[in-house]
């Protein structure tokens, strides 16, 4: 199958998809949306707002453990959010993002025993490999119910994501809950296996991080330089087009879901190992969510997933100093994730469908 | 029996009011995924009303209205500036789970511990004391007031003139528009009545069923509530079968507990796998409304 170049698009020598007005949109809408809607909040919370803004982007700047932190909490949102961006170029929603990431830290959980005594390194590589495996599997439930009975994944990830939180629950309470633990939780990963930082002269990067930055890398290079990738786009771009090609459309979108609740999986892992070394109820803060609006916000390309997941890891990790030094509910950041979201959606329908919009020739309103 | 009947009662109440919320506009067209959120925030409205004025039916009254408002605005932004409903619905699902724990824990900081008002019991005269099933007829006033919402709704979409209107805007608006039927007028009211009810619905569950609210408390039934739709065949009867069949699987599920020792978390995965079941076994078999889902191409 050959590709030309659409005509009026310049060629570029590495296109990792388009930074156009619709990705602006989504990242603007972002920054604009949640930072004009966090003043009225804080005052509401009785907190000074400069004081406010101050501690949430400050956990994130000023000091290279800030600078660390702030890639930690980025790293699990950004391979998540790939994944999710993934599965959307295929024309689907994962919402089910959070079960996803759960199950797959659980099943490197249960590895715990058997890579005790492995070298770390082929250790940690079981557990990753084993966690992306699982969470694989849990998005390809949703994704064969997709092919095969056309059920919407919207409905069957909501529900893989209640069923993987009862699983952890049982697991973390009961059969693999941590010794001597007040809480339940899992036990603690083999502290060998942790994954530390990497130091660029005083600056540590999470390996997570590294990890995430290479996936970037390679799922955009994937998606515009292979026959897969550019089938899967097809598909999303229209099926029915795709259908006229032959392609098996919806295999097509079960494998993409598939594929995106690996890369969650992933994401649960390394989180793990990473940052929070055990399993609890509360593992992820809705971090499949905000993949998913990190995905819609960027409308699929991939140039403005990477801004999008480190603003939103920002407002994660500034949320926590606020909760701890200004004793706000931490969970506002779904507010500052979820409305930015409608905003932009709003625009972009109000973009396409605009009086303007109408009179341009229909090729012009949907951009690959 | 009799208690796996009251939790199936309390059950089948929120989820009626909510699978009617679904309906109503999925039938003209507009697919609200934001049922959830609506739902959550009914729940919150309820909660905090009912516990601040304490009357109960000012909280219901509070939500209700609180679910038109933001239904209109959610309607708004779906029907006339035509966003992808899908993604505005999952979005402000984050958002309404976001700013419910934010300002309920904002207000419990301020006002203490929050207790809806109780009560409101009403008996059938009679009926009540049955022998077993008299539990049914002893309930919440709402709660008598669910199957008349079905029955009305189901007389409305399928013996009046509006109901026929609504079901041409969603099968077929371009006809309908030109028919000289106000498409947008009705996707954008009946977006709007679906938060209102979606709302009550919440209210009750947090009023009533739970009597207290919790972060996230809705738990994906704004989601079942569409499962229910889709298993119903977009019918107000069928929906409302379904509704039953979700209620007692989350009575048996309540009952169930802790039986020979199994994991309580088993049990508690019954309505979830259930849904996944029942999308599987339907999903195929039926269709929806022809234009679900899409934006509108009339302009007027």
């Amino acid at each position: 199958m050959t590709t030309s170049v659409p005509a009026g698009r310049k060629a570029a020598w590495i296109n990792f998809g388009a930074w156009d007005k619709t990705a602006a949109i989504g990242v603007l809408a972002a920054v604009v949306v949640s930072l004009i809607m966090l003043a009225p909040l804080l005052v509401l919370a009785g907190v000074n707002v400069g004081d406010g803004y101050r501690v949430l982007f400050g956990a994130s700047a000023g000091s290279s453990f800030a600078f660390t932190s702030l890639l930690l909490s980025t790293t699990p949102l950004l391979i998540t959010a790939l994944g999710v961006t993934l599965a959307y170029r295929a024309g689907t929603f994962n919402v089910g993002g959070d079960g996803q990431i759960i199950i797959g830290a659980a099943t490197a959980v249960l590895l715990f025993p058997v890579v005790d005594g492995l070298p770390v390194v082929l250790g940690v590589l079981v557990m990753v490999v084993a966690g992306t495996i699982v969470g694989f599997l849990w998005g390809a439930v949703a994704g064969l119910l997709k092919k095969w009975r056309s059920v919407s994944e919207i409905i069957s990830t909501i529900m893989l994501n209640m069923l993987a939180l009862l699983v952890v629950q049982y697991l973390v309470s009961g059969p693999l809950k941590g010794k001597g633990l007040q809480y339940a939780a899992s036990g603690q990963a083999p502290t060998n296996m942790w994954l530390g930082n990497v130091g660029i002269g005083a600056v540590m990067i999470p390996v997570g991080f590294v990890i995430a930055v290479i996936l970037v890398v390679l799922i955009s290079a994937y998606t515009y330089y292979s026959g897969w990738g550019w089938r899967q786009r097809l598909v999303g771009i229209s099926g029915e087009l795709a259908a006229r090609q032959r392609l098996k459309v919806t295999s097509m979108q079960a494998y993409s879901l598939a594929l995106s609740g690996g890369m969650a999986g992933l994401a649960g892992v390394l989180e793990l190992l990473g940052n929070q070394h055990r399993v609890g109820y509360t593992f992820s803060p809705g971090w499949g969510f905000d993949g998913l609006a990190i995905a819609l916000l960027a409308q699929g390309r991939f140039p403005a997933v990477f801004p999008l997941a480190l603003y939103f890891g920002a407002l994660h990790n500034g949320s926590q100093s606020l909760q701890s030094e200004l004793g706000l509910s931490g969970n506002f950041v779904l507010l500052l994730v979820g409305l930015p979201v409608v905003v932009a959606a709003a625009l972009i329908g109000y973009a396409n469908f605009s009086p303007r919009a109408r009179r341009a020739p229909a090729s012009q309103t949907k951009e690959a | 029996m009799e208690a796996i009947l009251q939790i199936a009662v309390l059950a089948i109440v929120p989820l009626i009011f909510l699978s009617m919320a679904g309906l109503l506009p999925w039938v003209s067209g507009v697919l609200v995924v934001a049922l959830e959120g609506f739902m959550l925030l009914g729940a919150f409205v309820g909660a905090v009303v009912s516990s601040l004025s304490g009357y109960q039916s000012v909280g219901f009254l509070a939500a209700i209205g609180a679910g038109l408002v933001i239904g209109a605005v959610m309607a708004y932004v779906m029907v006339y500036l035509r966003a992808d409903q899908v993604v505005a619905g999952i979005a402000f699902n984050i958002a309404a789970v976001g700013a419910t724990s934010f300002f309920f824990a904002l207000i419990e900081s301020h006002h203490g511990k929050l207790t809806p008002v109780r009560g409101g019991t009403v008996s059938v005269p009679f009926l009540s004391d049955l022998p077993v099933v008299g539990v049914v007829f002893s309930q919440h006033w709402l709660a008598i007031l669910a199957p008349i919402l079905v029955v009305a709704l189901a007389f409305v979409l399928f013996r009046t003139g509006v109901g026929l209107r609504l079901r041409a805007v969603g099968d077929f608006s371009a006809g309908a528009h030109a028919a000289g039927v106000n498409v947008g007028g009705y996707r954008f009211w009946a977006t709007a009545a679906s938060g209102a009810l979606a709302a009550l619905g919440g209210a009750f569950l947090a009023i009533v069923s739970v009597g207290d609210f919790t972060e996230n408390m809705t738990a994906g039934r704004g989601y079942i509530a569409l499962t229910i739709v889709i298993l119903g065949r977009w019918k107000p009867w069928g929906a409302a079968a379904g509704a039953l069949l979700f209620a007692v699987a989350e009575g048996l599920s309540v009952v169930w507990q802790g039986f020979a020792g199994l994991p309580s978390q088993l049990f508690l995965s019954i309505p979830y796998l259930l849904t996944l079941l029942a999308v599987t076994a339907s999903a195929r078999a039926s269709h929806g409304p022809v234009e679900e889902g899409r934006p509108m191409t009339v302009w007027a």
